[in-house]
This record gives C-alpha cells, sequence and structure tokens, in this order.
C-alpha cells in the first residue's frame, strides 16, 4: 500500500509542505530547548503577546520559563557577527490563546531571516509569508505596513507619551472617529488630521495606496518608509505574487521591538490574523546584537480547527467476527485489508461505531455484507 | 452575505431601523417568532439577536462580521476588533457615583461596587488610589445605600435613578455611544460592502 501525504492529519500536511518550502530557500531548522532562564523573558515581556508566562524553578534553584516565544530564543543564541542567518523553526509554545483565560499549547512555524539588511531579503521574506499563506488556502490577504511611516505621521502629530499611545491604540482598531477627535484636541492642523485620517481608513492593493500617499505624506521620513515599502512590493509584483497585498497602516506592533516593514496575514473565512511579522532591528539592539533582522510566525491553531475534515466513519471497514476463531478472523482481515482499507475487527457491534461497511464473519470464514453506505 | 450581530432591546431595535432603511431587511425580525437567525438571501444579510455585552465576543471571533456595541462594552472587555463607526444613539457615561453626603476617606481602600471591573481597576490606578471590587450584575446603586461599597462605577444615563435615591455623580470616567464593530479578517474581505454599509448608516444619521 502506498502511503501518501493525505494520510497525514492536516497540521502534519502543513508542517511537511512548509518545510519543503522554507528548506527549498535555504533556510535551516532551528530547534530551541523546552525551557529557558525566566528573566530573558521577563526583560523582555513587552514583546510577548501575553505577559504570562509558565514559570517553575529548576534543580539548581533558577526560575525557568516554559518557551512561550521562539524569536527571542534565536535572538538570544545569535553571535553578534556579520554573518548571515537563516532559520526556520516549527515548535510548540505555551501562553494564553487570544481571548482566553487559560495557558495553551500554540502550534508556531516561522523563518528568521538574520544578518540581511537588503531589498532582496525583505522581498524574499514577504514571498515566503505569501506562500505560506498560500500552502493554507487560495483565499488569503497579506496587509504591510511600516513602522517608520506610522511613527513619523504620529511625530509630526506632536502627540507626547501617552497621547501617542491613545492613539496608536485608536488607529490599530481602525478608531477613526476617537483618534481625530484626539488629534482635534490637542490642536493637529486640519492638514495632518486628514492624513491620520487616510492612515486609519487604509486598507487597498499598494500601488493605489502608495500613490495617495505620496500626495499626502509630509517630510522626508514618510517619503522614505513609502519608497521602502513600494520597492518591496514592485519586487513581489515582479516575482507574480502582489495579487493578495493590501497596504494597512493599522498594522502597528510594538514599537520597541520592531522597526520598518510589518506585515500580518489573513485567511478567509478565520477570525483572527494567522501570520504575523516584521522587521525587528530594535529587539536585535536590545540584546546588544547590531544585526538587522526580519521573520514571521504562523500560528497553527485555529487553523488546525478550521481545516481539519470532520471525519464521517471512525473506521473504513468494521468486521463483526462473533464466535470465528481467531485465526480466522486475521486471515479475514489480511484479505480485507489488501485493498488498503482500514480494517477494524469487533466480536460484537460497538455502540455508536460508524463504518463505511460492516462485514459479518461466519464461523467457516465466509465474509457477507451487512451494511454498506 | 453580511452577517450582523445586534443587542436585544431597544438599541437593537433601532439599529435594525437604520439597517432596514438601507435595504439590509429581514422582515422576519420583527415579527414575534422564536427564531434565533434571521436571513434573507435575497438581501445578502443574516441577523443574530444576542445579549449586549456578548455582541463583541460574537464578532471577535468571527460568528458575525459586524455588530453594534456600546462602548462601555468595548472598555470593559476591549475585544480586538475594528471600531468603525461611532453611531452616537443609546449615549451615557460610566461615571463614578454615590450617595450625595459622601465624602472619600483616603485612608482605607475604597469599596467600589461594578458591573465593570476592568474599567475601575483602570480608571483607580490611573489616579493611583487603592481600591477593593466589588462586582455585581444588576441593581448597582443599591451597594452605596445599603454601605456594601462606598461607591459605584456604573452607566449613567439621565441620572434619574441616582436623583431618586439621594445619589449623584462625582466623577464621569469615559462617555460611551453606540459603535459598530467589525471583525479583523471579516473586514479584509468584506471591506466593499462594511464600508457601502457604513457611508449609508453616515448618510442617515
Amino acid at each position: 500500500m502506498a502511503i501518501t501525504i493525505d494520510h497525514l492529519a492536516w497540521e502534519d500536511q502543513i508542517k511537511l509542505t512548509l518545510r519543503a518550502l522554507y528548506e527549498g530557500y535555504g533556510f535551516r531548522q532551528y530547534r530551541m530547548g523546552k525551557f529557558e532562564p525566566y528573566d530573558m523573558y521577563y526583560e523582555h515581556k513587552d514583546f510577548l503577546k501575553s505577559e504570562t508566562v509558565i514559570t517553575f524553578t529548576d534543580t539548581a534553584g533558577r526560575l525557568m520559563a516554559l518557551k512561550p516565544d521562539v524569536t527571542m530564543s534565536i535572538v538570544k543564541s545569535t553571535q553578534g557577527d556579520d554573518a548571515s542567518r537563516k532559520l526556520f523553526y516549527m515548535e510548540n509554545v505555551f501562553r494564553m490563546a487570544p481571548g482566553s483565560r487559560e495557558y495553551g499549547e500554540i502550534s508556531q512555524i516561522g523563518i528568521e531571516s538574520i544578518g540581511g539588511t537588503d531589498l532582496y531579503t525583505e522581498a524574499e521574506t514577504l514571498l515566503l509569508a505569501v506562500k505560506t499563506l498560500e500552502t493554507i488556502s487560495k483565499s488569503y490577504l497579506l496587509d504591510l505596513s511600516h513602522m517608520g511611516f506610522v511613527s513619523a505621521v504620529l511625530s509630526a502629530c506632536g502627540f507626547d507619551a501617552a497621547e501617542r499611545e491613545a492613539a496608536i491604540h485608536a488607529l490599530t482598531h481602525k478608531n477613526t472617529h476617537e483618534l481625530i477627535a484626539l488629534a482635534e484636541s490637542v490642536g493637529v492642523d486640519a492638514e495632518k488630521c486628514e492624513l491620520l485620517r487616510a492612515v486609519a481608513n487604509v486598507s487597498e492593493a499598494p500601488e493605489r495606496a502608495i500613490a495617495r500617499f505620496r500626495t499626502l505624506s509630509l517630510n522626508e521620513e514618510m517619503a522614505a518608509a513609502l519608497a521602502e515599502l513600494e520597492r518591496g512590493c514592485a519586487v513581489l509584483a515582479a516575482a507574480g505574487c502582489a495579487d493578495h497585498l493590501r497596504i494597512d497602516f493599522t498594522v502597528v506592533n510594538n514599537m520597541d521591538y520592531y522597526n520598518g516593514l510589518v506585515f500580518r496575514g489573513y485567511i478567509e473565512n478565520l477570525p483572527r490574523a494567522v501570520l504575523a511579522g516584521g522587521r525587528y532591528d530594535n529587539l536585535m539592539r536590545r540584546f546588544r546584537k547590531p544585526q538587522s533582522a526580519i521573520g514571521f510566525a504562523l500560528y497553527l491553531g485555529e487553523l488546525t480547527r478550521a481545516f481539519t475534515k470532520p471525519e464521517a466513519y471512525d473506521t473504513d471497514t468494521l468486521v463483526l467476527y462473533g464466535d470465528a476463531a481467531p485465526e480466522t478472523v486475521m486471515r479475514a482481515v489480511a484479505f480485507l485489508r489488501e485493498d488498503g482499507r482500514g480494517v477494524r475487527a469487533e466480536k460484537t457491534m460497538p455502540e455508536g461505531l460508524r463504518a463505511r461497511r460492516i462485514y459479518r464473519l461466519s464461523m467457516d470464514g465466509k465474509l457477507e455484507v451487512s451494511a454498506d453506505d | 452575505m453580511i452577517n450582523v450581530a445586534l443587542p436585544k432591546g431597544r438599541l437593537g431595535d433601532s439599529v435594525y431601523a437604520l439597517f432596514d432603511k438601507l435595504g439590509y431587511s429581514c422582515p422576519e425580525m420583527t415579527e414575534n417568532t422564536r427564531k434565533l437567525v434571521f436571513t434573507n438571501e435575497e438581501k445578502g444579510v443574516s441577523y443574530v439577536l444576542v445579549k449586549p455585552s456578548d455582541v463583541a465576543v460574537y464578532v471577535e471571533r468571527g460568528a458575525a462580521d459586524i455588530g453594534v456595541v456600546g462602548k462601555d462594552v468595548i472598555l470593559e472587555t476591549e475585544p480586538d476588533v475594528y471600531e468603525l463607526y461611532d453611531l452616537g444613539f443609546g449615549k451615557c457615561a460610566l461615571a463614578v457615583a454615590s450617595r450625595n453626603d459622601w465624602v472619600d476617606d483616603t485612608r482605607l481602600p475604597l469599596r467600589v461596587a461594578t458591573k465593570y471591573p476592568h474599567v475601575a481597576q483602570k480608571y483607580y490606578a490611573s489616579i493611583n488610589r487603592d481600591i477593593e471590587i466589588i462586582k455585581l450584575n444588576g441593581s448597582i446603586e443599591l451597594a452605596p445605600i445599603l454601605d456594601l461599597s462606598d461607591v459605584i462605577v456604573d452607566i449613567v444615563e439621565t441620572g434619574k435613578t441616582l436623583k431618586e435615591n439621594n445619589m449623584g455623580v462625582f466623577t464621569r470616567i469615559a462617555e460611551s455611544s453606540a459603535r459598530l464593530i467589525a471583525n479583523k479578517s471579516s473586514y479584509q474581505f468584506k471591506k466593499a460592502e462594511i464600508e457601502n454599509l457604513i457611508s449609508g448608516v453616515e448618510a442617515l444619521i
């Protein structure tokens, strides 16, 4: 019997396909330990999506954490040198799932490109993000944003720290009414309010969006960020992968860690973003590493639920052998298995079991179909 | 098809009336039935009526594409959704209220009775006041009268109930009104439909 990828559970199929994809672009697998010293996560806890980490004391009395994140561990283990590293990982991490108060085991797959700063590295990361989403569903969108652009817009408005935080909160919720009310209350002029409104509302194809923002942009910093976004999108378009890109500046990651390009991937009919990533040079600096870095992670949790098809049957074939001798049953099962079907043998009919086809085996070894779907 | 979650009650009724005018009609909604989901295939719309505090859950988890919910609920539950439009009705305030003769004794932690523990905690943390939360689910005004709490944090519309019980508002924490929210993923894939609906609402209000 030939074994194909279809024999794997959905999650395993995806893992196998993505492994081939990342290895095909020269990425090597990174494996992390289950536990890491807690102080690293504590120092950089804002980087984690949820602050709570499962901790315990190890045999030497050190406070350890059950891995809540992979990127930080990769950054920590990276040498601060000039070498470029392309890594991918498939790990289970432990943290609170969004919208829940319980710890969960979250299956996370991702890539990290460390050391490359050029446009190719950036475009390659985007390309792999696109191809990752495509592996899961043909109906997907990748939202692109630029932290440099968003940061320049907020700085131009002259918000203080608390106002800036409130503005980012409103922005990430596309809450234009409160964003503009806040801006007006601190005396931001009409031109900048119009820019803010556009930043909060945009969600469209790169070409049109970037052209529009070029006319709205107010300084060099904004123009430079737009130019970077535009070049990245153009490279992807040349690779034939631009149809599913959208510019959406409400994708804002933590500015203490991320800078430059950031992005988020959505699959139709799945309520939350399933892929998130971006350039995180600032995180590298926090670990005293001089390199640039960019990467993304795919979260499998909700995907697995959405894409695992309900099973119509518990077993393909059921053989009810009654009082037949074990040797007779063995022979009958071996015979039926020759077609490559799954065969379950039971003395009597198990309650609630769903089988595509049910045979009854007589004492003299005759198989008789008793039900066939 | 656009799936809408509306709060049961007056707010939901007025929002439906608004959507009805925009052509997102579903006549079954106004009939007295025990149905839970109302769908009009022809108009491409489907409604569910749920508890006001649950609307955001339905939208956040994608069971509905859009919904209408009070800002008070958004502040309390902080759902991960887009808050696209302020409908401007269902206006009220989240406020600190107590008996008119109440004086804050800063030597003791303040006992706060509320349906909004998160809002209360956040507000008092912002002014560095130590508090003790007493989570109630209804008749919050009763708490200070029976000395169950020093103050309450609750929504205040007209202040009539407070006045009748010799109580008053001491601080307004936040203003609330009905907000149109959207699931972050649905917004990506049904942007044209959702924006069309919002501009229709904008024109009507």
